[in-house]
């Protein structure tokens, strides 16, 4: 059997070879995609531009302007006294939020009456509209604590009797002391290169093999194959051995990439990412044989590919949005994504160093996805002639 | 003329179609990228997991936690007795956040001093760890004002409180986000992948000899070989409209004959690069990996997934260059936000140009490939 696959294997190698373009483009392109996203894409969001429309005009709302323009989450572009021309500021995109003091907004609060203040946000980003509100909504809460503190004060100073308990600065409040682990920072290059990982392997290897069957039904050579005494499996692990091969050299480089280039942590067991990484080469190198087994034609096998691996990697494998956050049905989908279970791991991996004591139950199932994905291909690849 | 681009049409028709199962990929897909990305994607975090270590057991702490319950974004699942059984729940992702509330957290409360509460976040989905730090910071900010309004016993009348108004996406539905990223991707895939790879495959099979041979012009064999793909990019844009409008109610508020019109400076656009391609490759497996090796960059740095304002400077510039960034944005803007060539001028002088330029070149090298 070994005898047979060697062959297989060595051709197909050759073909790898013969075309050091698409050679020099498989084995360098993960690694640019990698140090591209990886540097470009950042989920944090800071600097939200913002504009403060100041109808009230007081000393209050003034202030209220200064910590605004004071904070790092947000960039002041502009106040304007009138309301007019805050919508073409939205729809030109020239800020992403409009804070607006309305007029006797500093009368309402000393009056104790209803003082609100009106946030509008361009929700066409909603995750930025989310994260953008919760930055406004956390410091005006602070601002109206800091205001009633101010309160007490000036009330514990004029009342003689009562006023001891209420002095300035003492006051009730809840302070949360938040702790981040795994990433104190919150830096998302962390959270985003080792996913990255994952989907841009996962394409890579899908797409690899994509053409490999089908180019031999299109250019006539699966003829030969079958007139050979090769069987269904030796085919399928001859054609699967190069490209392995690759995959494995591709992720590595990718694996360095992340560390050296980016500083992300490799805190776990290097064999287990290895095993893991292995697992789920074969996952995608199989989707893509059998596609191409499937459908013995090029272009569709190409198509489908990039269609299969690109987008439920990067969509339904918790790549940029927590799976738990998915409606059920969706969720219930992603238990068949490889894609799910290796960056699971490769973040764990990294940034929690796990080994295989916490990743087995992913890597079982992994292998099942591989083995059930292979076996598919050998029972698919019909060597005879229709 | 148009008599020989029609055969030549009525022949990339049938070769492309002849294969019912390109069906899939052409206009089923993307339906279902659509669906996926309108209902997968949901950015909105809610049910945050939490374990609570409560180790004063009074009032005050019970009613601090209960403020995090009935905010809707929290749910406890965890009750673990010591605060060191928190480290296992948190490693093995089992709850997001912790909180540890301390002895004296009430009787801090009572002598009106601060109470400080430990929260632990696990910061590997930082995106999801910074929405969960607002929460925590607004609802203890709340709780606090609730605090000392008690403590002074006055009325809450007069704190400032504010009144957000979301424009253009109310519900901040991730479909709205999400439409205009699955019409450029399917446009990429439907008008440049698969150009670059019908004209490279007539290549690898030696039939483009014969048309050679022919006497059919270059440039009718351009728009023969061509127009196929615009056509379907043209129905596929259509397709996902409609869809995204049924199922997801996203709005076309801008003038759909401008959209299209736009769609089209994209697609020529997209021909001219699948052309190139094919005039650089000479196997399948060449300008497919030509064709992957332009399209995931121009994606990514595109603004569809992920915003441009967050990309480093240099970068930002880069994506000027990038068709598909003025595309994304002029669909997005159409249909969100209704703007029209006054507000979009811009991104559609750089698109019409750089268009029509892509296309001009890549047929003249096309031309001379063939001689």
């Amino acid at each position: 059997m070994i005898r047979r696959i060697t062959p297989i294997a060595r051709k197909e190698a050759l073909h790898i070879r013969r075309d050091p373009r698409s050679l020099f483009l498989a084995i360098g392109l993960p690694m640019f995609l990698v140090v591209l996203f990886g540097y470009a894409i950042t989920l944090d969001i800071t600097h939200v531009a913002i504009a403060v429309v100041d109808q009230d005009r007081t000393a209050l709302s003034r202030e209220f302007t200064a910590k605004l323009g004071a904070s790092a989450y947000f960039d002041l572009k502009l106040t304007l006294d009138t309301p007019a021309g805050v919508d073409r500021l939205l729809d030109e995109g020239r800020v992403k939020a409009v804070v607006v003091f309305p007029t006797g907004f500093a009368r309402d609060v000393a009056g104790r009456r209803d003082a609100s203040i009106q946030v509008l946000l361009d929700g066409s980003n909603n995750n930025t509209a989310l994260i953008a509100m919760g930055y406004i909504s956390r410091l005006f809460q602070k601002l109206a604590t800091d205001l009633l503190a101010a309160e007490a004060g000036r009330a514990g100073a004029g009342s003689a009797g009562g006023g001891a308990a209420i002095a300035a600065g003492h006051l009730p409040s809840v302070d949360p002391r938040i702790r981040v682990w795994y990433n104190p920072d919150l830096n998302s290059t962390d959270f985003i290169v080792p996913g990255l990982v994952a989907v841009v392997m996962m394409v890579m290897a899908g797409i690899l093999t994509s053409l490999s069957v089908a180019r031999e039904w299109e250019t006539g050579t699966m003829e030969q194959l079958i007139a050979g005494p090769v069987r269904a499996h030796e085919v399928v692990l001859g054609k699967l051995l190069p490209y392995f091969g690759l995959g494995l050299a591709q992720l590595a480089l990718v694996v360095l990439t992340g560390t050296l280039v980016f500083g992300v942590p490799l805190r776990g067991n290097l064999l287990c990412l290895l095993v893991a990484s292995s697992a789920f080469l074969l996952c995608g190198l199989g989707i893509g044989l059998l596609l191409s087994i499937i459908t013995r034609a090029q272009q569709l096998a190409f198509t489908l590919a990039i269609l299969l691996t690109l987008l439920p990697a990067f969509l339904l494998s918790g790549f940029m949005t927590p799976i738990s956050s998915m409606p059920r049905l969706i969720q219930a989908v992603t238990y068949v994504i490889p894609a799910r279970y290796f960056i699971a791991m490769v973040r764990g991996i990294f940034l929690k160093g796990y080994g295989f004591a916490d990743v087995w139950p992913e890597l079982l199932l992994l292998a099942g996805i591989a083995v059930v994905v292979l076996a598919a291909c050998i029972r698919r690849l019909r060597l005879r002639l229709d | 003329m148009f008599g020989v681009v029609r055969t030549i049409l009525r022949k990339e028709f049938i070769q492309l179609l002849r294969d019912k199962r390109m069906i899939l990929p052409l206009f089923i897909a993307p339906v279902i990228q659509l669906i996926l990305f309108g209902f997968a994607v949901n950015i909105d975090i809610k049910d945050i997991t939490l374990a609570v270590v409560d180790q004063d057991r009074t009032a005050d702490s019970r009613a601090y936690i209960e403020a995090f319950v009935r905010s809707g974004y929290f749910e406890i699942t965890a009750r673990p007795a010591a605060e060191r059984d928190v480290d296992p729940l948190l490693a093995a992702g089992t709850v997001q956040a912790a909180f540890v509330l301390p002895v004296d957290f009430g009787r801090k409360i009572a002598g009106r001093e601060a109470a400080d509460v430990q929260v632990i976040l696990d910061g590997t989905d930082s995106n999801t760890a910074t929405i969960i730090q607002n929460y925590v910071e607004m609802v203890s900010a709340q709780f606090t004002t609730r605090l000392v309004v008690r403590a002074l016993g006055r009325t809450p009348g007069g704190i400032p409180s504010i009144e957000p108004r979301i424009w253009y996406n109310p519900e901040l539905k991730t479909a709205l986000w999400m439409v205009p990223g699955v019409i450029c991707m399917i446009l990429m895939v439907t008008t440049f992948v698969l150009t670059a790879m019908a004209i490279t495959r007539e290549r690898e099979m030696g039939t483009l000899e014969q048309l050679i041979v022919s006497p059919i012009r270059s440039y009718e064999l351009i728009l023969g070989k061509t127009l196929p793909f615009a056509m379907i990019g043209f129905l596929d844009v259509i397709l996902v409209m409609t869809f995204g409008r049924i199922v997801f109610g996203v709005p076309v508020r801008g003038s759909v004959a401008y959209l299209l019109a736009m769609a089209l400076a994209f697609i020529l656009t997209t021909l001219g690069l699948g052309l190139f391609i094919s005039t650089v490759s000479r196997t399948q497996s060449q300008a497919m990996m030509s064709a992957f090796s332009f399209m995931m960059p121009a994606i990514m740095l595109s603004g569809i997934f992920t915003p441009i304002d967050t990309m480093p400077k240099i970068v930002q510039a880069l994506t000027y260059l990038n068709p598909l960034r003025h595309f994304g944005k002029i669909v997005r803007e159409i249909l969100l936000k209704g703007n029209g060539p006054a507000e979009l001028w811009p991104d559609m002088v750089f698109l019409l140009a750089f268009g029509a330029a892509t296309f001009i070149l890549a047929s003249l090298r096309f031309h001379k490939r063939l001689e």
